[in-house]
């Protein structure tokens, strides 16, 4: 049963076109486990497992359902089902903060006729908030990361900690030289800004590594002034999660930061485009101010300022691979912000927005407009 | 009768959500909080308008222990914030014990903070429970309100409270067991009779 919020809801007047998470969806519906890992496992008369290794290993589908195909040497045969929480082909694994795979022990049965499908399962069950977590990871692989061949490639074997008791309300860090997430227990109800936000970091830093230059202001938030390679990275990673959540043709796409819908003018709109002058409480150095950029080179939603470029995803994601390594000012490098030891930042305006517009442009495709249709994010 | 319904009963006739201090239930923090950082590859999640922190604890009392909480909420914006608070406690198979219990609202100054302390009181049966606290704010009539959803954990013991990290209460608790389904293949539902030589069908067949 899905306790997230973030999702878009038409009855509160949002514009749902080409949203991914509406609202049948969202908190208190029943969603199916996509492609999580189920385990078939023999017990003894108390239902506790026997050997080391499972005795049939399979994936739900799309829409939740399962075949577990295994054998067992006499009937009847006792054995119990385990909802594994981690992806099909090891994308990511949801882990307790010290190391401990969840998993959902679904039934313990005896079944005494061979040679049968026996059908086990109900289609509502799981009520923690581990199986919310998952649904979140696996919303942001199956509605955005899957469609970029670079993140194929590199973004497997992560894990997210949760709940993990050293972030406060609401916090989630990503460390990306450990592949690792850890989430506060209240991060499950906000998918958009911890879960998806957080993926989004993890796969900027696999696509090409690099030394993140750091939170800056005493208080971060989606509006706060920080240092450009701040604001960038961090809306470099919400657009990444965005479009797990609203896709190219959404006129209305917004980051929602709260345990229910934001409702047509809660959050912040992605779409917003106010030309050179930045919109009031969105400065110029602001997270969104990036993703805004971002966003706009990415849609086909065109502002009234002559927006016309829409990239594809695929291509934004992977020319992140493309960075070039160093720590070189003004040569736009992914590690630019920091001198050559990376002991010290010396220029806060590297690895920004300007930088990764000098990778994606072309000359037939330049992102002049967006760029300055949202205030000029910034950078050297 | 289910304990939780006489629990909820007397809940019912007390005023349980007890302001603490300040004019109007609230009074100004200075404090920071704080989030700066500098750590190598560590990102970390931006705030909305408000942030919400709960400071529980096991209070004694002649019936055994009560649980306390502190709800602080910190509003981030330079407006006022109209908030309330709602707190509903469940068991760890998910069950409700006592139903949503909605604060009157309150109005937050901007840049500032409110506090609000939260009781149950003893009796519960031995187990393990988790009460909700939502919190919802908006900041002008007929806006959808911003929310967030916390939970403190709780597990009861001949009276005694403890409050353990949210990680051991799940390990510790049902809610990672999910209730067993009778197999569709037998005669008698009853797992309790699921014991081998107790009249079920003996196979030797190789199972596929």
């Amino acid at each position: 049963m899905s306790n997230q919020g973030n999702f878009c809801s038409t009855s509160l007047g949002m514009d749902c076109t080409n949203a991914r998470f509406p609202a049948n969806q969202g908190a208190g519906n029943a969603v199916p486990f996509k492609r999580i890992r189920v385990e078939v496992w023999r017990t003894d008369t108390n239902g506790n497992v026997l050997g080391t290794q499972p005795i049939g290993t399979s994936y739900t589908n799309l829409t939740g359902a399962y075949t577990v195909s295994w054998s067992y040497s006499s009937t009847p045969a006792r054995v119990r089902v385990d909802f594994v929480y981690c992806h099909q082909d090891n994308r990511f694994c949801v882990q307790s903060e010290t190391g401990l795979q969840w998993y959902n022990t679904m039934h313990s049965n005896v079944i005494p006729i061979a040679n049968q499908d026996v059908p086990l399962g109900s289609w509502t069950w799981s009520n923690s908030n581990i199986g919310n977590v998952y649904d979140g990871a696996s919303r942001v692989w199956e509605e955005a990361f899957r469609y970029s061949g670079q993140l194929q490639s590199v973004f497997n074997a992560v894990t997210i900690r949760y709940p993990d008791s050293s972030q406060g309300p609401g916090d989630a860090i990503t460390t990306g030289a450990n592949k690792t997430v850890s989430m506060a227990d209240d991060c499950v109800s906000m998918p958009m800004n911890c879960i998806a936000h957080e993926f989004g970091h993890m796969a900027s830093y696999l696509l090409k590594p690099f030394k993140f230059c750091g939170i800056y202001s005493s208080s971060f938030a989606v509006t706060s002034s920080e240092k450009y390679c701040t604001a960038f990275e961090e809306g470099l990673a919400q657009f990444l999660a965005q479009v797990s959540f609203y896709w190219f043709q959404a006129p209305a796409p917004r980051y929602c930061i709260s345990a229910s819908a934001c409702g047509p003018s809660g959050g912040w709109s992605l779409e917003t485009s106010s030309g050179s002058t930045c919109p009031a409480g969105s400065p110029r150095d602001s997270m969104i101010t990036s993703a805004r950029y971002l966003w706009d080179a990415y849609d086909t939603v065109n502002d009234s300022y002559g927006d016309s470029l829409n990239w594809d995803y695929f291509y934004l994601v992977n020319k992140i691979s493309t960075w070039a390594s160093g720590t070189a000012n003004n040569q736009h490098v992914v590690d630019e912000p920091w001198n050559s030891a990376l002991t010290s930042v010396d220029d806060d305006a590297g690895r920004a927005a300007s930088d990764y517009q000098f990778l994606i442009d072309t000359a037939a495709a330049p992102s002049t407009t967006q760029y300055q249709n949202n205030c000029s994010p910034g950078g050297d | 009768m289910r304990f939780g319904a006489a629990l909820s009963r007397r809940l019912s006739s007390s005023i349980f959500a007890v302001t603490l201090s300040g004019v109007a239930g609230y009074f100004i923090d200075t404090s920071s909080d704080a989030q700066a950082t500098t750590t190598v590859t560590t990102a970390h999640s931006p705030k909305g308008s408000f942030d919400v922190r709960l400071s529980p604890s096991a209070q004694p009392t002649a019936d055994g222990d009560e649980l306390r909480v502190k709800v602080t909420l910190n509003n981030r914006t330079s407006g006022e914030l109209d908030t309330a608070l709602g707190f509903t406690l469940l068991d760890d198979t998910g069950e409700v014990w006592l139903p949503e219990t909605i604060t009157t609202p309150g109005r937050v100054p901007g840049k500032s903070i409110a506090v609000q302390d939260f009781i149950v009181p003893p009796g519960l049966p031995d187990g393990h429970y988790r009460l909700e606290v939502s919190t919802g704010s908006r900041s002008k009539p007929g806006e959808h309100p911003e929310t967030h959803v916390q939970n403190v954990y709780l597990a009861i013991s001949s009276g005694a409270l403890s409050l353990p990290s949210p990680g051991d209460w799940l390990v510790k608790s049902r809610a990672m067991i999910d209730q067993n389904v009778p197999n569709p293949n037998r005669p008698n539902a009853n797992p309790a009779s699921d014991e081998e030589g107790s009249g079920d069908t003996q196979q030797t067949e190789t199972g596929r």
